[in-house]
């Protein structure tokens, strides 16, 4: 009750009444911004969609990639995306099962974007085969040749991560909706009534329904907490796993989950920073509550930073030759730059929200998260790219180079994220309702 | 009708009634080869092998041609041939490209008034060239054939062409002719000719300038006897000449010496071995050391291993002797020679090359004159390229237009063929009858290896018919005409001639006018073979040169010197073909040159390090280079280590007509050029395939110091895991035991491996160009190759440091029995074949890369498109090797198809694989025998015995990858480039 007297509110009725209006008022009438943005986001996806399909009927060779490096800006993409899909069951799972309390703020519009994260980054192990058309090879089903996936493969271990990472994501998020879908039922009509009447499922609000629900969302994020170790360890497999000088060390699955949840928690502040101004949830999501994530991503970036430095270390004081000049690359070959940068932004820029004024300042965060993002980005690109095009055979060294179908692709990730994004925050509700509700109590 | 003969029944005429409508043009096409019976002699699926000779370059190497279901797919040296002894070169591996060429001449043609071709039929052509004759007869001009190094009854049958009908034979001509050796020959050993040079029987060679694996005279021939002489173990070769070569990177001693100094070296060896120097005092090491650039240690040295040596052999040859003292070096490696007294046992004058008929470039500046004086009416051009080999002065290309008919014989145009008026297209060597004699008592057959592609003629077959159309006497046709010339010379055609591809004959005693006899070491003599050789058609010399050496022995070239050298992949140009495919790609261009690992484009070396920073680079600086007055076109600037200061080097394809001026006493064209001018001319692109000169210590060729033996056992020793009972390695191929979840491999009865002699390697790509054709590797182009796509499985890298040499090494996949490729494949299309083999299996991959990526040897290529075999290059397609499509991975595969149908020939002889039975194309057509191939369960296997010294080592041996290649390190090599060494 203190919380209503501090706002100086009549009644808690008066006050979830106002929750549900502030939540629900983006849902009702969208701007000719909201319609803009969501057309950009759309022809972007369209161009991803456009050249994927011009590449496979044409060949690879419409990316950049070439004999030493086989893998390029699609698995960046696949990385950079499967790590922005951490922070949505970090945010929903491990800071419930913490009763962190500001994750109310964040974790419908965290679990939104995992799920639009995954389902990119999905798009991209796909974009990257030389042949799309026999996909199906890497799944485990009969068939009459007896053939099956070698499981010794990293790859395969990420068609399970990633697959049951979506599947655990989509019912937790959908398990979280569906009090608030009740409650967009009450408050709509016609057609959109009819279908948030289907998808709340008879929910009612009754205690007989509060009880099992809350033990089935305990349940829920518990079962999805491992997920959060789980599915980045097996992505940094995908290069541990390699022999390539850069890729082969131990430290990658901590230092992979540590990156994800730096640049997830990134991208929850790229988006929720401007959601919160547009959608005027100021009154919601508070300064404190951006705080909050702040302090997150400063543990997380100093995580990262120590892992760099590891990183370093492992290769010089190894005294492996190979590990010695990849590093030795890194700092001053040819993308010695994008290193640099790397550096940067997920190292330096970050230290800035030890300053108090810094971290709760909006707009500076906004720009840190955007930093943090290229940063998180260049950091998959130079794991990548960089230990591929210098690895062990000198005669065989050789360089990437961006090609246009590659920007299209990367520019059609984002487009298709955001343009989901927008379609979510116009059709559900962007912060649960219940549990914004659950707090003022 | 039972039950199964109703099923039968029933299947066929259903798939009978769902084939017949359904059949497309293309599909009608195979449909019908299937119902048409095999031609005689053929059995649908089963190669057979045809002798004949390779005519891509003057070396006339012999080469069993495969043949499967009436296509030739693939050329291999003869076994046992005198001169290449089971190698091909490069060249002759990608002749096959000519063969195919999409681009050949399709029938003959006239040029029109517009300059285009148009077609016309054979007897179109054969009149207007008969008319044009009798027009020459009436009004004075004479008629004039030109054709290249041409030998055998061809030569003789275009003598009795050209006495029939009033044509004059212009000296053959050759830009190598070699004329300054042959003189220098005369001079000293009183023979106008090249020996055969017995290098295998050597023991210390010297080169001076001789591109002995490359276009002087009988590359594979050279390649092949350095390894025999290798065998043997007491065998040093060195090499002096002044820019850098494979000569330079193969050689055990490297000197490089200031351009146009060799004389001087050469001179100050001679009176150390007692000769003397006409018109020179004596010559001080100290100057020799000043002059010549070399290291007084290393002169020293030279000394000492040739009065070690017992049966010394000197070549001079190459760019050595293209100088203004090109003469004198020739002269005075011969008498150097002569002076060791080992010529009779090293060198064979009995079995010369056969070079009696080729002029030099002072023939072909007689005539040229005559060709812009008009007095030339019709011109015959056969298989020859003047207006891109001779200098510029000589004025080839405007004397050609006032010929009244130029008539071009040619296979695929090139720039004087472009500027004919009457095309004779000829049919390739493996689709025509004819035989060559590369040397005195030897004569090889030519035969055709498959039908003729197009409405082609081979050259003799087009002069017999001309003769028709005069309306002279002549044979039925060309091949009637070579009978009857092997009956007359005492060697009838038989079966086994045809079989054998080659008769050596008793060469008839050289007329030596001076020198020791060369009685030793004659050539084999074939069975009831009659001695007759063409040494009675020799025409007369001129009396030798006296050569005075009173002017000086140093040719004056100051400041920045360009070096004209000859093509490894091109010759002297010839080889050089149109583009072949959508990609612009030509097989000899898909390889890269060895040293500068340069596949596409144009460029000139200079003394450098690494290209930009060090990576394959898409584009060079480009430069103009001004000579005197003449500028020549850009050309991309390569950085190239281990090359002299102020030496600039390029190829002599690269230039058109150069303009470097003629050797007046022996018609050598000069390739120095002094006080070079350059300037920056933008950036070119330029694909450079090697990503790093150097190998950074990474002991993938090791250092000369170390011995690798040690080397592996260390890493073996700090590999050692505790608590794991280890025995103790002994060879390169058995690992210790390890933790592994999986069972370790199990190979019965065969494992295959592959042992490389680094020391035999000479860097000649012709591996490369084998792989190519055998395994249907797609041309991919220049475009390609800038992006770092290029598709080869074996490739040679040149490594510049260890103790401050040269090297190469052949890379390809190493067959690792713990392949980093196989766990990391999602879909098994990676796998461990129960032989050791990593297949890789295509229908399967679904392209993911990993493989490739997890690939230390990086010897993984990937489909980035579908690659076109345009008409009529689907034919040399090998149809026991898929072709790949997109997105798929491919790799070496040792061959797996030979592998493969060696393992069913031992089963159905109900045996295990004999040693040396199976080889894969690199294996079968390395010139120097460097690379064995066999069974490691095999200890007595020649590949492991080969494997049994402390030379062999494995790259990368410390990754655990547990290669199945193994390489023989070359601990002997020296290097030694004083001249503004850094």
């Amino acid at each position: 009750m203190a919380t209503l007297e501090q706002h100086g509110h009549g009644s808690i009725l008066e006050r979830h009444e106002e929750i549900e209006r502030a939540v629900l008022a983006p849902m009702l009438k969208p701007t000719k911004w909201y319609f803009f943005g969501l057309v950009l986001a759309l022809l972007a996806f369209t161009g991803l969609l456009v050249t994927w399909v011009h590449m496979i009927f044409s060949g690879m060779h419409l990316s950049g990639k070439n004999n030493p490096v086989g893998w390029a800006l699609y698995i960046t993409n696949f990385v950079f995306w499967v790590g922005i899909a951490h922070s949505g069951t970090l945010i929903s799972a491990v800071l419930y099962l913490f009763r962190a309390r500001f994750r109310s703020r964040f974790n419908r519009a965290a679990e939104a974007m995992t799920l639009f994260a995954v389902m990119v980054a999905g798009l991209f192990p796909l974009i990257h085969l030389g042949r799309v058309w026999f996909f199906y090879y890497l799944m485990p089903y009969p068939n009459q040749r007896q053939i099956w996936p070698n499981f010794r493969s990293p790859l395969v271990w990420d068609v399970f991560a990633v697959s049951t990472y979506f599947t655990v994501s989509v019912i937790f998020w959908y398990m979280g909706l569906v009090p608030d879908l009740a409650i967009a039922r009450r408050r709509t009509t016609g057609i959109a009534r009819w279908v948030y009447r289907v998808l709340s499922l008879g929910w009612s609000g009754s205690s007989t329904q509060w009880r099992p629900y809350n033990k089935l969302y305990g349940l829920l994020a518990c079962f999805a907490t491992p997920l959060v170790v789980s599915v980045h360890s097996v992505v940094s497999w995908d290069f541990a796993m390699g022999i390539v000088p850069g890729w082969h060390t131990t430290i990658f699955p901590p230092y992979f989950v540590a990156g994800a949840i730096f640049s997830g928690c990134a991208m929850v502040l790229t988006i929720m920073i401007p959601m919160r101004k547009w959608f005027k949830l100021e009154s919601l999501i508070t300064i404190e509550h951006i705080e909050s994530l702040a302090q997150m991503l400063l543990l997380t970036s100093m995580i990262v930073a120590y892992s760099y430095i590891i990183e370093l270390g492992m290769a010089f004081y190894s005294g492996n030759i190979f590990e010695r000049a990849q590093f030795m690359y890194r700092m001053g070959g040819y993308y010695a730059t994008l290193y640099w940068i790397m550096i940067i932004c997920n190292c330096v820029i970050p230290l800035s929200i030890f300053w108090r004024k810094a971290r709760r300042n909006l707009t500076w965060m906004f720009f840190l998260s955007i930093f943090v993002n290229i940063g998180m980005f260049l950091e998959r690109f130079n794991i990548i790219v960089q230990s591929l095009s210098h690895e062990f055979e000198p005669y065989a060294w050789g360089r990437y180079h961006l090609t246009y179908t590659d920007v299209f692709i990367t520019i059609g990730a984002f487009g298709m994220f955001f343009m989901l994004f927008l379609l979510f925050a116009k059709t559900l509700p962007v912060l649960p309702i219940w549990e914004v509700k659950e707090e003022t109590h | 009708m039972n039950r199964r003969d109703f099923i039968k029944t029933a299947g066929l005429t259903a798939a009978g009634a769902s084939l017949l409508p359904g059949c497309t043009p293309v599909g009608d096409d195979k449909f019908e080869q299937a119902l048409y019976p095999a031609p005689e002699g053929i059995i649908p699926g089963e190669p057979i092998y045809l002798s004949t000779t390779c005519m891509e370059c003057p070396a006339n190497c012999g080469v069993s041609a495969k043949n499967v279901d009436g296509r030739t797919i693939k050329l291999e040296g003869i076994i046992g041939h005198p001169i290449n002894d089971g190698g091909l070169c490069v060249r002759g591996q990608a002749t096959i490209t000519r063969l195919y060429h999409p681009k050949r001449y399709k029938s003959p043609m006239r040029r029109t008034r517009n300059g285009d071709f148009d077609a016309i039929t054979w007897e179109e052509a054969y009149r207007s060239v008969w008319s044009a004759l009798q027009t020459d007869k009436s009004g004075g001009r004479s008629s004039v054939y030109l054709s290249s190094r041409t030998t055998g009854s061809l030569s003789t049958f275009i003598d009795r062409f050209c006495a029939a009908l009033g044509v004059s034979r212009l000296p053959e001509l050759e830009v190598f002719s070699h004329s300054a050796v042959r003189q220098a020959n005369q001079t000293v050993f009183g023979h106008k000719a090249i020996p055969t040079y017995k290098i295998d029987r050597a023991d210390f060679l010297l080169t001076v300038g001789a591109d002995l694996l490359e276009t002087f005279v009988s590359p594979v021939e050279h390649a092949t006897k350095i390894s025999k002489g290798k065998d043997t173990g007491s065998f040093w070769w060195t090499h002096v000449e002044p820019h850098i070569s494979i000569e330079a990177m193969s050689a055990d001693t490297r000197l490089a010496c200031k351009p146009g100094t060799e004389a001087v070296l050469l001179g100050y060896l001679l009176q150390q071995f007692g000769g003397s120097v006409s018109g020179q005092g004596p010559i001080e090491a100290s100057s020799v050391v000043e002059q010549v650039g070399l290291s007084e240690e290393s002169l020293t040295k030279l000394v000492q291993r040739m009065r070690e040596a017992r049966r010394p052999l000197v070549i001079a040859g190459g760019v050595s002797v293209q100088h203004e003292k090109g003469l004198e070096v020739a002269v005075l490696a011969a008498q150097l020679q002569k002076q060791l007294g080992s010529a009779a046992e090293v060198m064979d004058f009995n079995s010369a090359y056969n070079y009696d008929n080729v002029g030099s470039l002072l023939d072909a500046e007689v005539w040229t004159k005559k060709l812009n004086a008009g007095e030339i009416g019709v011109i015959f051009v056969s298989k020859t390229d003047p207006a891109l080999t001779l200098p510029k002065p000589l004025g080839f290309a405007e004397g050609f237009k006032k010929a009244t008919l130029r008539v071009g014989l040619s296979e695929i145009s090139n720039k004087t063929l472009d500027e004919c008026d009457i095309i004779l297209p000829l049919s390739h060597f493996l689709e025509s009858w004819g035989d060559a004699e590369p040397r005195k008592g030897l004569r090889t057959i030519i035969q055709p290896t498959r039908e003729q592609l197009f409405n082609t003629k081979s050259e003799g077959d087009i002069l017999l018919d001309l003769l028709q159309t005069a309306g002279k006497p002549r044979p039925k046709n060309f091949r009637a005409f070579i009978e009857s010339e092997w009956a007359r010379l005492g060697t009838p055609l038989t079966p086994d001639i045809m079989k054998a591809g080659f008769v050596a004959t008793a060469a008839a005693a050289a007329k030596p006018a001076a020198g020791p006899a060369t009685g030793a070491g004659a050539s084999p003599v074939a069975a009831g073979a009659a001695a007759s050789v063409a040494a009675s058609a020799t025409p007369p010399h001129p009396a030798p040169l006296q050569v005075s050496f009173a002017d000086g022995l140093s040719a004056q070239l100051e400041g920045d010197v360009l070096v004209v050298t000859p093509s490894l992949r091109f010759y002297d140009g010839r080889s050089r073909l149109l583009p072949l495919n959508a990609q612009g790609a030509t097989l000899l261009e898909e390889i890269p040159e060895p040293v500068s690992t340069i596949s596409y484009g144009e460029w000139i070396s200079v003394r450098g390090w690494q290209d930009v920073t060090g990576e394959f680079v898409r584009g060079l600086d480009q430069i103009e280079i001004t000579l005197g007055e003449t500028r020549l076109q850009p050309l991309a600037l390569k950085l190239q280590p281990r090359l002299p200061d102020s030496v600039y080097m390029v190829e002599r394809p690269f230039l058109v007509a150069p303009d470097l001026g003629i050797d007046r006493r022996t018609g050598e064209p000069i390739s120095f050029s002094p006080n070079l001018k350059w300037r920056g001319a933008g950036i070119i692109p330029v694909a450079v395939m090697s990503g790093s000169p150097s190998q950074e210590g990474r002991g993938i060729i090791p250092n000369a110091v170390e011995t690798p033996g040690e080397e592996a056992a260390a890493h073996h020793k700090s590999q050692r895991m505790d608590g794991i009972v280890a025995s103790e390695p002994e060879l390169p191929g058995e690992h210790e035991e390890r933790l592994t979840l999986y069972p370790e491999h199990v190979h019965q009865p065969y494992r295959w491996g592959m042992t490389i002699d680094l020391d035999k390697c000479t860097g000649c790509s012709a591996c490369v160009a084998a792989c190519y054709v055998e395994n249907n590797i797609p041309l991919v182009g220049k475009d390609a190759h800038l992006n770092g796509r290029e598709m080869s499985w074996i490739r040679i890298e040149p490594y510049f440091d260890g103790e401050a040499r040269g090297d190469f090494i052949p890379m390809l996949c190493q067959q690792c029995d713990s392949a980093p490729c196989e766990p990391v494949c999602p879909v098994y299309a990676a796998y461990h074949n129960p032989d050791g083999l990593n297949g890789q299996i295509y229908n399967r991959c679904v392209g993911t890369r990993y493989c490739a990526n997890n690939c230390p040897y990086k010897v993984r290529r990937f489909n980035w498109i579908n690659y076109e075999w345009e008409s009529p290059l689907d034919q040399m397609i090998n149809p026991e090797v898929s072709v790949r499509g997109r997105g798929v991975m491919e790799k070496c595969t040792f061959c797996v198809q030979r592998i493969r149908a060696g393992k069913d020939h031992a089963k159905d002889e109900n045996r295990l694989v004999r040693d040396g039975e199976i080889q894969p194309a690199c294996v079968q057509t390395c010139p120097s025998d460097a690379i064995q191939f066999g069974n490691m369960l095999d200890e007595n296997s020649k590949m492991m015995q080969a494997r049994k010294t402390d030379r062999a080592y494995r790259v990368f041996e410390s990754l655990g990858t547990e290669p199945a290649v193994t390489y023989l390190a070359d601990v002997t090599k020296e290097d030694e480039v004083s001249i503004g060494n850094a």
